[in-house]
C-alpha cells in the first residue's frame, strides 16, 4: 500500500462514525463493512471512483462471494488496515517496525494456519474476484509455503495433476535437475 | 463442522449438475493468453451461479447493484466472451476415482479443479528456486513453464530478495557451483549450459544474467545459470586481446527489455554491447581530462548503479564512472586508505562502498568503507568481528569479493585456512558460508573468483 493510501486509511479508521456499505453474498449473508475496508476491493473502488459514483448507503451484491469467505477477507483486510497504520506510525524507529512486523507475522501465520486446503482456494477465487492485490499475494504465497517442502508425488496428489510423462521422460527430467533434489528428503 | 457443511453443498451442488446433464462435468476451458483477473475469475464461476437459480435470469448475475431506482450492469461484469480456447489437458481418465467411491475422498480430489492457470502460475512462481526444478517433473506444462510468457510475467512480479553466487571453484572450473544464501545451500548443477572446452570466468551481470568472459580475453557469453538460455557475443572488433574491465546494466526492469555490456581497457579504449541490436558500438572516445593509462582494478567488478558503471583505478586512486544513457565518462579522484590489498568496490542503495583487507603489523582485517560524496573520501563504516580476524594473525591472506551489490561474499585463503563468510551492506550482518563441498565429495572446495546474480528463472540471454 503507498504510503499516501496509509494515511488516509489512518484518518479513516479513526474517525468514530465510519460510513458502511451493505454487502450481500451469494449465499444471504449480508455484512456492513467499513467504507476503508471496502475499498481494499478495488472492484468496490473502481467501482465508484472510476464511474464516478456517488458514495452512498447503497447495498451492493456480490454474486461470487459466499459469506463464509467474505467474513475472513474482511477480517483480514480490517486487520492488514491496522497493522499499515501501525506501520506508518512506528516509520523511523526500528525496534517499533520490526515489532510490528512480528505482530502482523504472527497474525498471518495463524489466519492461515486455521484454513484448510479448499478453504484456502475458495478464498483465493474471491480474492481474485475481488481484487484485493495484497490479500490475494498473501494467499499465493500460503499455497506455495504448503507444497514448497513436498515430493513431487504429494504435489500431484494434492493439486489431482495427472503424470504425464513417460517413465524415461521422467528420468531424464530427474536427471537434468538433480542438483535441485540434492539433500532434500523424500516428502 | 463449517467445511463439513460446505462439503455438503458442493456434493449437493454436483449430483444437481450430473441431474441436469446426465454427464460427468465438462473440464474447465484454459485460455491460451493471461487475461485480466476478474474477468477469467467471472468466467469460471458463472458456471456454478446458473446451476444455483431456478427462473435463470442471468441478467442478475451481471448487475451489482440492488440499489433502488439503479439498474443496469457494471463494465467490468458485462458477459464475458471467452476466446477460443484450446483444451489444453489431457482427458483424465476416472476410472480410479468413480462416483462410487467415498463423496469426501472425491471432494478433497476436486478441490483444485477450477483453480485458474493463470493462479496456478502464480503459486508456482512462488516457489523457491531449487523447489521449482523438483517440481518440474509433476507433468509436462510444469515443465515448459520455463517458455511461458504468463509464467515470466508472473516471476518479475515477485519481490527480489537476496541474490544467489555464481562461483569457480578450484576442482570445477568448467561448471559453477552456485551459493543460495538465503537457505545456505550449495548447488552443483549437473548440466553446464557453458561451452566446456574452453575456460570461462564472470565477469559481470544484471536482471538474472551473468557475463562470461573467456580467459584469453576475446569472447563475451551471456549466461542464466538457472535455465538453458546462453549465447555467445557477436566478436569486439578489437584485435589486441589485453585485460579489459566488464560492466553490465539492464535497459529496463527486467532482461525483457535487453541488456548492455561495457567493456574497457586500460589504453582508454572501450566499446558497449546493446542485446537488443546484438551488435558492438563505439559511442565515442574517453575525454582527456581522465588521465591514461588506466590502471584499472581488475579484481574489483565494475558497480552498476542507476544507469551508470563505476570502475576502480589507480595513478590516480579514484573511480571512473560512465553514464548508459549518456554516454559520458566522469572521473572522482579518491584517496585510497593506508595499509589497503584486495580492495573491490560495492555498492547499497545508492552508497558507494570498498571493500578491503586492511593490514597493520601482521595484524589483517576486514574493512568496509563507505564514500562520503561531498569530500570524495572513503570513511570506514564497519569490520569484520574481531574474533573471526584473530584466524588471519600473521598468515598472508588474500580476499576475493564476490558479488557487489548489497550482499557480498568473501572468499578468504592463506596456505591452511579457506574461508566464506557473507556480508549484508544494509544490516550490516557478517554470516559464516557453509563449506562448498560437490556431492559425495568431502573437500572443501575454494573460491577461485565468481558474481553474484539475481536468480531469475525466465531471464532470457
Amino acid at each position: 500500500m503507498a504510503d499516501d493510501g496509509v494515511n488516509t486509511k489512518v484518518e479513516a479508521v479513526s474517525k468514530a462514525t465510519t460510513e458502511t456499505i451493505e454487502l450481500r453474498t451469494e449465499d444471504g449473508g449480508v455484512f456492513d463493512v467499513d467504507k476503508p475496508v471496502a475499498m481494499e476491493f478495488l472492484i468496490l473502488k473502481s467501482f465508484y471512483e472510476d464511474e464516478g459514483r456517488v458514495f452512498d448507503k447503497t447495498s451492493i451484491r456480490l454474486p461470487n462471494v459466499k459469506q463464509l469467505e467474505l467474513s475472513k477477507v474482511i477480517e483480514y483486510c480490517t486487520r492488514a488496515l491496522e497493522f499499515g497504520a501501525k506501520s506508518a506510525a512506528a516509520a523511523g524507529d526500528k525496534d517499533a517496525e520490526r515489532m510490528v512486523r512480528q505482530e502482523r507475522e504472527g497474525f498471518e501465520a495463524e489466519f492461515v494456519d486455521e484454513l484448510s486446503n479448499e478453504m484456502l482456494k475458495e478464498l483465493i477465487l474471491a480474492v481474485n474476484f475481488l481484487d484485493i492485490k495484497e490479500m490475494l499475494d498473501f494467499l499465493i504465497r500460503s499455497v506455495a509455503n504448503r507444497i514448497r517442502n513436498r515430493s513431487v508425488a504429494y504435489v500431484r496428489q494434492f493439486f489431482d495433476i495427472e503424470n504425464d510423462f513417460t517413465p524415461q521422460e521422467e528420468d531424464q527430467i530427474h536427471q537434468e535437475n538433480a542438483w535441485a533434489f540434492e539433500g532434500v528428503d523424500a516428502d | 463442522m463449517e467445511e463439513l457443511a460446505m462439503l455438503r453443498q458442493l456434493v449437493g451442488q454436483l449430483q444437481e449438475l450430473l441431474e441436469l446433464y446426465g454427464s460427468r462435468p465438462p473440464h474447465p476451458l484454459q485460455p491460451l493468453y493471461p487475461l485480466p483477473l476478474s474477468q477469467l475469475h467471472s468466467q469460471q464461476h458463472n458456471r456454478w451461479c446458473f446451476l444455483n437459480v431456478d427462473d435463470g435470469s442471468t441478467d442478475d448475475y451481471y448487475s451489482l447493484i440492488m440499489a433502488a431506482g439503479k439498474s443496469g450492469s457494471l463494465k467490468m461484469l458485462e458477459p464475458y466472451k471467452p476466446p477460443p480456447a484450446k483444451k489444453l489437458r489431457k482427458e483424465r481418465t476416472r476410472g480410479k476415482s468413480s462416483r462410487t467411491a467415498n463423496s469426501v475422498e472425491v471432494m478433497e480430489q476436486q478441490i483444485w479443479k477450477d483453480f485458474p492457470e493463470d493462479l496456478f502460475e502464480a503459486v508456482i512462481a512462488r516457489l523457491p528456486i531449487a523447489t521449482f526444478f523438483r517440481f518440474r517433473s509433476v507433468c509436462q506444462k510444469w515443465n515448459d513453464l520455463l517458455n511461458s510468457q504468463s509464467f515470466s510475467q508472473y516471476c518479475a512480479q515477485v519481490p527480489q530478495g537476496n541474490p544467489w553466487f555464481y562461483t569457480i571453484t578450484h576442482e570445477n572450473v568448467n561448471s559453477g557451483a552456485m551459493y543460495d544464501p538465503s537457505l545456505k545451500k550449495w548447488h552443483h548443477p549437473s548440466i553446464s549450459s557453458l561451452p566446456n572446452k574452453i575456460i570461462i570466468l564472470p565477469v559481470a551481470s544484471a536482471g538474472g544474467l551473468v557475463c562470461f568472459l573467456d580467459i584469453g580475453h576475446r569472447n563475451f557469453y551471456v549466461c542464466n545459470p538457472l535455465s538453458q538460455s546462453f549465447k555467445e557475443l557477436p566478436a569486439r572488433s578489437v584485435k589486441v586481446w589485453s585485460r579489459v574491465a566488464v560492466g553490465m546494466t539492464l535497459n529496463g526492469n527486467s532482461t525483457i527489455e535487453g541488456y548492455k555490456i561495457l567493456w574497457v581497457g586500460c589504453d582508454g579504449e572501450f566499446e558497449v554491447y546493446d542485446s537488443v541490436k546484438n551488435s558492438w558500438t563505439r559511442p565515442g572516445n574517453m575525454p582527456s581530462s581522465i588521465k591514461l593509462p588506466l590502471s584499472l582494478n581488475f579484481r574489483s567488478q565494475a558497480v552498476s548503479s542507476d544507469g551508470t558503471l563505476h570502475f576502480m583505478r589507480s595513478a590516480p586512486e579514484g573511480i571512473v564512472s560512465y553514464d548508459m544513457a549518456t554516454g559520458v565518462w566522469k572521473q572522482d579522484i579518491i584517496p585510497a586508505p593506508l595499509h589497503l590489498t584486495d580492495h573491490t568496490l560495492a555498492e547499497c542503495g545508492g552508497r558507494i562502498m570498498l571493500v578491503g583487507l586492511l593490514t597493520k603489523n601482521a595484524a589483517t582485517c576486514v574493512c568496509i568503507w563507505e564514500l562520503q560524496k561531498m569530500t570524495l573520501l572513503w570513511k570506514e563504516v564497519d569490520r569484520m568481528p574481531n574474533i573471526w580476524c584473530l584466524e588471519f594473525y600473521g598468515k598472508h591472506v588474500r580476499m576475493t569479493c564476490l558479488g557487489n551489490k548489497g550482499l557480498l561474499m568473501l572468499s578468504l585463503r592463506s596456505k591452511q585456512m579457506n574461508r566464506l563468510v557473507t556480508y549484508n551492506v544494509s544490516s550490516r550482518e557478517w554470516l559464516k558460508v557453509p563449506g562448498c563441498v560437490v556431492p559425495r565429495g568431502r573437500k572443501r572446495q575454494w573460491i577461485a573468483c565468481g558474481t553474484a546474480f539475481h536468480p531469475c528463472l525466465t531471464a532470457v540471454a
